[in-house]
């Protein structure tokens, strides 16, 4: 057990190394200019974080990065710090235009392509947790990849699905879906209750569910599945699946 | 026959507006040359370049380890290693996921019975997964002395996931909250306790049980 913090110690330094940030050179960086009165340069990407400069209209500034709604920059005098995603809304472009930096709106989520979502519920009465992945291919359908682990007082269950996602209005911001798949599901009985061992099927699955846009990146998922598990014995199983969860998309 | 004049006319008008269009793009010719001249005199050499974010490096990621204590209720205090990746959806939100291990000690019957064991040394090994939502509560300065400050958030955590112990695979609620402390950037340290609340029936009753976990970690962004 106990070379597991060496090792981790190990891969922590190696991605130090290889991705250190703050080095990269300052040729590929944008530089835009201020057109607000002012901007403000937090010492950090956060409401909290005391302002320590300003930069004027007209001055120029290079922006070195971003975390979430937050772009670190560097004005013409080397000041250094963070300034909030709204203010630099409406900077210019060396050309003299209007760069586009403002919030992700509602058409990146219409225009959205992967997708990352977390789900939890109930699996037949077993607590069920879920993570997924998305990429959707039109407006209407997408596909979806994703893990279920479902514990309970019977039994425990994994769950390894694809599914075909099909919104028939996707404009709306509260899109319902619904959706077909294939499922391998593995079932561990619970060894104090039964003496009946591990096995694994195959299932299909049927789903309907809705998405709701909340803001940013983010949107709230609702889903119910019903899962048709192909049992070897003399009748299939019927296994019922409500979540509720997050997702984010990029 | 109606097509055959129709032709005729729009062969004369396009005659005309050629002949009438010559002069006209001699001109643009030449004033878009004089532009340029002007342009190359009054314009400063520089590189047209389009602003894309996509190009901007973002750090919405956080890779780390921690290490620290964690008491398994029933089974004593140990310690406990582990590694967490997060997401920041924006500067209040964040999404994680964590592993942890620990190897949890005898219980205090098995320490004074001598003789018992309830648990095989492989099922006192204790594996946890997590999905948590964070809230970043108190984002502000902490200040070490006069002069020396770093920036800090404190957040609040809570999710759910998967505990494997004492042979069997529990469903884990987690509740805590931390100390994000910001040594540069992109490198912060964690402070951070956990509460794992679970469902256990290895004494034969089912009970619900509070293993707690400090621990401090080292994380940076990328």
């Amino acid at each position: 057990m106990y070379p597991q913090p060496k090792r981790l110690l190990y891969i922590l330094l190696a991605a130090v190394l290889c991705c250190s940030p703050g080095f990269a050179d300052d040729e590929a960086m944008p530089v835009v200019t201020v057109a607000d009165p002012y901007i403000e340069l937090h010492s950090g990407p956060g409401r909290g974080y005391p302002i320590l400069h300003v930069a004027e209209k007209g001055e120029s500034v290079t922006i070195l990065k971003r975390r979430t709604d937050w772009f670190k920059v560097r004005t013409q005098r080397g000041k250094v710090g963070w300034v909030k995603r709204r203010q630099m809304k409406d900077t210019l472009g060396p050309d003299g235009r209007l760069v586009d930096l403002g919030d992700p709106t509602i058409e990146d989520f219409l225009a959205r392509r992967w997708e990352f979502g977390v789900t939890g519920g109930d699996f037949e009465g077993a607590d069920s947790l879920s993570i997924s992945l998305g990429y959707r291919f039109s407006d209407n359908i997408s596909a979806e990849l994703k893990l279920t682990q479902a514990t309970g007082n019977i039994s425990d269950s994994k769950l390894a699905s694809v599914a075909l996602l099909n919104q028939p209005f996707p404009e709306w911001r509260l899109s319902p879906y619904f959706m077909l798949g294939a499922s391998r599901i593995k079932t561990d009985p619970s060894a104090t209750l039964v003496a009946t061992e591990d096995r694994s099927d195959n299932a299909l699955l049927v789903g309907l569910g809705a998405y709701y846009y909340i803001s940013r990146r983010m949107m709230l998922r609702l889903e119910y599945n019903n899962h048709l598990i192909l049992t070897s014995r003399e009748e299939n199983e019927e296994v019922n699946e409500w979540k509720a969860g997050l997702s984010v998309f990029f | 026959m109606e097509s055959r004049t129709q032709r005729i006319f729009l062969g004369a008008a396009a005659l005309a507006a050629g002949l009438n269009l010559a002069p006209a793009a001699a001109q643009t010719e030449a004033d878009s040359e004089q532009r340029s001249v002007l342009d190359r005199i009054i314009t400063p050499d520089m590189e047209r370049r389009e602003i894309n974010e996509d190009k901007i490096d973002s750090e919405d990621f956080e890779f780390g380890v921690y290490y620290g204590v964690m008491s398994v209720e029933d089974f004593g205090s140990n310690e406990v290693t582990g590694i967490r990746l997060a997401y920041h959806v924006s500067e209040d939100f964040f999404l994680e996921a964590a592993y942890g291990e620990t190897t949890t000690s005898e219980t205090s019957f098995e320490l004074l019975n001598g003789s018992v064991q309830l648990l095989t040394p492989e099922e006192r090994e204790f594996n946890y997964y997590n999905l948590s939502i964070g809230y970043n509560f108190l984002p502000g300065e902490v200040f070490i002395s006069e002069n020396w400050a770093f920036n800090s958030t404190f957040y609040l955590i809570a999710g759910a996931g998967n505990t494997d112990f004492a042979g069997e695979e529990t469903f884990t609620y987690n509740v805590g909250m931390g100390l994000r402390f910001f040594a540069t950037d992109w490198l912060a340290l964690h402070f951070d306790v956990r509460d794992h609340i679970m469902d256990l029936d290895i004494f034969g009753e089912e009970k619900t049980t509070h293993n707690i976990e400090a621990h401090v970690g080292l994380t940076f962004f990328f």
